[in-house]
């Protein structure tokens, strides 16, 4: 009952929301190409349907194989730099380095090296998708009982076998966290790129319609980016619950 | 942690950052890489330190627009995160908006805001801020809405008003989460304020970046890449230390260790 409610306060926020955009728009007499309301909005998408939905599905091939290869380089990296502390304290540096470099001003150099669009925009969108894997890996590793470790070490296990039996375990429920930072950094990186860097996919879109004033379009796309991140998100998010379940049953009791 | 470990772990790093500066001055020359594709990087840090002062300008006028917008939108994040910790009315109403607005990403934003906002300088500010507000919004919320029952029920113990249970418990224990965000945001704000530039602007670092790239004038590109590079770092660093001076209690459990 109280979750129906909620789900209802949410409905009837955006509700009001859509319709005072709509009213300010007629009342204002706001153009079109300043900003239009959503029901301009609405019969956009709907008018362009085809092109866009090609374009849409074009970022989100190439946001799924950044996000995939973001997350086996983030799971490789994360178990090498557990395994061999020697390399974690080489890299740190580094990796804090790599993570603060604006990925913007990455995406002319990956232009230059792979030329345009999916290359430049999977390479931007590892870049962003890497570093919550890692970290969240990481963290999991490391967070494993000490007890377990002690056992382990009794009954004569090596340092891989830990790793391997109790470590990736113990980072699932972190991992699968991660994905929902991660499957969102992929998407911006994508975004980013392909707004530079690309003729095609919807970043593309977005600045085409923006310097030919086709602010309609513009939205329209935007809304189809929102409906993708949604989706990460969510997908993320049902993944979580669905694999790492066994994780949270302290809590629900 | 003790002080020769430390010298040792700074050495180490070093070393390595040495060892791949050499790893790249020998591929690139070692395999006659030609300098539009990778420019060697003894020639990188010869353009940079030779075209400081104009390259310099630049990453003024970049940072002013970056620090304006992370400023301005830390102070609204912080501000709407307060009003929607405090009221679980505006928390349910504005969630699913906010999670809608979370899930575009922000930079998509850009030609919209060049739209609206003409050139140059304050479409880069704005899209600045909207990339800082976010995280830092969320953040925020989370840290109050997160708080240890077993210290609202002390305070309530002991009388404490809504407000004031607000005030002197939901505000300071939100704070690491708060700090936490803002160096996101740092970081956020100048990929903010750069992909503006590319879009629209006559100067600072990101239209600088990508006129070297469109020309190919790589040394140039690579010398405004590491100096942002560096900036980001330094930027990253001042919000770590204010996060470790500020609010230096949430650390306490981890420096035993």
């Amino acid at each position: 009952m109280k979750r129906l409610l909620d789900t209802l306060y949410a409905f009837v926020t955006v509700a009001v929301v859509l319709a005072c955009w709509e009213a300010i728009v007629r009342l204002a007499q706001i153009h079109r190409q300043i900003l239009p309301g959503p029901i301009v909005i609405a019969q956009t998408l709907w008018s362009v349907r085809a092109p866009l939905l090609r374009h849409t599905m074009v970022t989100m091939m190439r946001t799924a194989i950044g996000f995939a290869s973001g997350i086996a380089f983030g799971v490789v990296l994360g178990v090498a730099l557990v395994y061999w502390s020697w390399l974690n304290e080489a890299l740190q540096p580094l990796l804090t380095a790599l993570y603060c470099l604006p990925k913007s001003v990455v995406v002319p150099i990956f232009l230059l090296w792979t030329g345009l669009g999916t290359p430049p925009a999977v390479l931007t969108a590892i870049s962003l998708a890497f570093f919550p894997i890692l970290t969240n890996v990481i963290a999991g590793l490391l967070s494993i009982h000490s007890d377990f470790i002690d056992v382990l070490r009794l009954s004569g296990a090596q340092k891989g076998q830990i790793l391997w039996k109790v470590g990736l375990p113990n980072t699932l429920p972190y991992l699968f966290a991660a994905f929902k930072t991660a499957g969102p950094s992929a998407l911006v990186g994508v975004t980013i790129s392909e707004m530079i860097a690309a003729s095609n996919g919807l970043g593309y879109v977005i600045v085409l319609s923006g310097s030919v004033f086709n602010v309609p379009l513009m939205f329209a796309s935007i809304v189809c980016l929102m409906l993708i991140g949604i989706m990460l998100y969510g997908l993320a998010a049902i993944f979580e619950r669905r694999y790492a379940h066994w994780a949270f049953r302290g809590t629900t009791i | 942690m003790r002080l020769g470990n430390q010298l040792g772990r700074i050495f180490l790093s070093l070393s390595f950052f040495v060892f791949l500066a050499i790893l790249w001055e020998i591929t690139a020359r070692g395999l006659k890489i030609p300098t539009p594709i990778l420019p060697p990087i003894s020639g990188v840090l010869h353009y940079l330190i030779h075209f400081l002062p104009t390259m310099l300008s630049d990453v003024f006028i970049t940072l002013y627009r970056a620090l304006l917008g992370l400023g301005l939108g830390t102070i609204l994040g912080l501000f709407l995160g307060f009003v929607l910790g405090y009221s679980s009315y505006f928390y349910k109403s504005f969630y699913p908006l906010l999670i809608a607005f979370y899930s575009i990403p922000k930079q998509a934003l850009v030609p919209l805001i060049v739209l609206w906002t003409t050139f140059g300088t304050t479409p880069a500010i704005v899209t600045a801020l909207i990339t800082s507000f976010f995280p830092i919004l969320v953040n925020t919320t989370t840290g109050i809405l997160i708080l240890d029952p077993d210290l609202v029920a002390l305070a309530k113990i002991y009388g404490a008003t809504k407000w004031r249970l607000f005030v002197k418990i939901s505000i300071p224990y939100s704070m690491p989460y708060f700090f936490a965000a803002l160096r996101v945001a740092g970081v956020g704000a100048i990929v903010g304020a750069t992909l503006s530039e590319m879009i629209a602007a006559q100067n600072g670092v990101g239209h600088k970046v990508l006129m070297a790239s469109v020309k190919f004038q790589t040394l140039e590109l690579f010398s405004y890449v590491l100096l942002i590079g560096i900036v980001s770092v330094f930027l990253y660093w001042l919000l770590t230390v204010c996060d470790r001076y500020i609010v230096w209690w949430a650390y306490r459990g981890q420096e035993r260790l």
